[in-house]
């Protein structure tokens, strides 16, 4: 069960942000809020998949669910 | 890029796509073999900021054949590509019941600065400072205004251009004002042209949708249930799948611009819940109020893979613009 809310999980964003712009190639194309089993969590989007190990499946930022979405590159439409 | 490496990097990307997996994409751009299904083609296109040139791939498709061809395109060209969706599209346009020519003008339908190919008219609103003045109608910064390279009165067509649209024919309003897009982050792409005296409009009626209430959703949420009609797609069916989504990275011919508080859509029953072509489109809920303004879309993501829609907060265009919906 999830209950992060909603303050919290903006609180960490930036931090959930700055964990996958450390990682060499990857690069962040947006960071939003959702919600996961209940709770708000962080959406962090990719323009291409992590490598294999490179993040926990499950990962937390302060307890906050952090889910990843691999979305390409985003245009005007 | 110089012209001349972009040829040559052009033909290693035709010898790329043409291994294996990718020989029908191949197939399709460059009528090499077999029956071209043309659902993309690599040509060459100035860079935005007009130093040099990039490999121009126009994509017609949006499956995982294309993007798989995309991935490899983009780590030969060392990121120096110019991503579009055409043709496809287009074609969609023109034999679409929305892009042809509405009067009254209606929410949904075709529009465009007459230098832009087209999008989505969104809804029709009035000046704060003139409530009983004239109506203008909304749309995106970069449907309306081409991408801050406009100026005030510019025509703007419905249909719009790409749909078939003439100046001498097809005006029905005049750029009034919009947004600029900067450099720092954005928060919304929208302008608004003055309606012409003799051209009507019905604010509210929106076609296989119903009445639209006029009033602005005040919570948008993770789930949130949400329709649009777009000039290309139709109507769509689509959910919220985030919001107050920072540091969104969209890409424009000026080049790329960050966007904060953007909400973020996928579509359901298997459809991406937009298209190119319908920018602009108003995205209301399941209560018929506006929640906000589509402007971009990804090339991947959402639970069927097809993309995610990209909308500004409707309360956010206009109090930017400082109108009220009609």
């Amino acid at each position: 069960m999830n209950t992060a809310t909603i303050e919290e999980a903006r609180e960490v964003r930036e931090l959930a942000k700055s964990a996958f712009a450390a990682i060499p190639g990857v690069h962040v194309m947006g960071v939003g809020l959702t919600r996961r089993d209940g709770g708000y969590a962080v959406k962090v989007n990719l323009d291409h998949a992590v490598p294999p190990g490179t993040i926990r499946p499950d990962m937390t930022v302060r307890g906050v669910p952090v889910v990843v979405e691999v979305v390409g590159a985003v245009f005007s439409e | 890029m110089h012209i001349d490496s972009v040829r040559e990097l052009k033909q290693q990307a035709i010898a790329t796509l043409a291994d294996g997996a990718q020989r029908r994409v191949v197939a399709a751009g460059v009528a090499q073999g077999g029956q071209p299904r043309r659902f993309m083609s690599l040509g060459i296109a100035p860079r935005w900021d007009d130093k040099g040139y990039s490999l121009a791939i126009r994509l017609q498709r949006e499956d995982g054949e294309t993007l798989a061809a995309i991935e490899k395109l983009k780590n030969l060209a060392r990121g120096e590509v110019d991503i579009r969706y055409i043709d496809r599209v287009k074609a969609a346009a023109i034999s679409s019941r929305f892009s042809i020519q509405h009067r009254p003008l209606q929410i949904g339908c075709s529009i465009g600065h007459y230098r832009v190919q087209c999008g989505t008219l969104s809804a029709f609103v009035r000046r704060r400072d003139a409530p009983d003045g004239a109506a203008y109608l909304l749309s995106n910064n970069h449907i309306l205004a081409n991408e801050n390279r406009s100026k005030p009165g510019d025509d703007i067509l419905q249909p719009g251009p790409a749909d078939g649209g003439k100046s001498n024919r097809d005006r029905v309003a005049g750029l009034a004002q919009s947004i600029q897009l900067v450099s720092r982050p954005n928060v919304v792409d929208c302008a608004v042209a003055e309606i012409d005296a003799a051209i009507g409009f019905d604010p509210r009626y929106i076609p296989d949708i119903g009445k639209f209430s006029g009033a602005i959703a005040l919570n948008v949420e993770t789930d949130l249930l949400v329709v649009k009609r777009g000039a290309v797609s139709g109507v769509t069916h689509g959910r919220v799948t985030a919001f107050e989504v920072n540091d969104l990275v969209v890409g424009y011919r000026i080049g790329n611009l960050l966007f904060n508080e953007q909400i973020e859509i996928e579509g359901v029953n298997s459809r991406s819940f937009s298209k190119q072509g319908d920018s602009g489109s108003l995205v209301l809920d399941m209560d018929q109020q506006a929640v906000g303004l589509v402007f971009a879309r990804s090339e991947k993501g959402g639970s069927n893979g097809l993309g995610l829609t990209y909308a500004n907060p409707i309360k956010r265009v206009i109090d930017a613009l400082n109108v009220d919906l009609i």
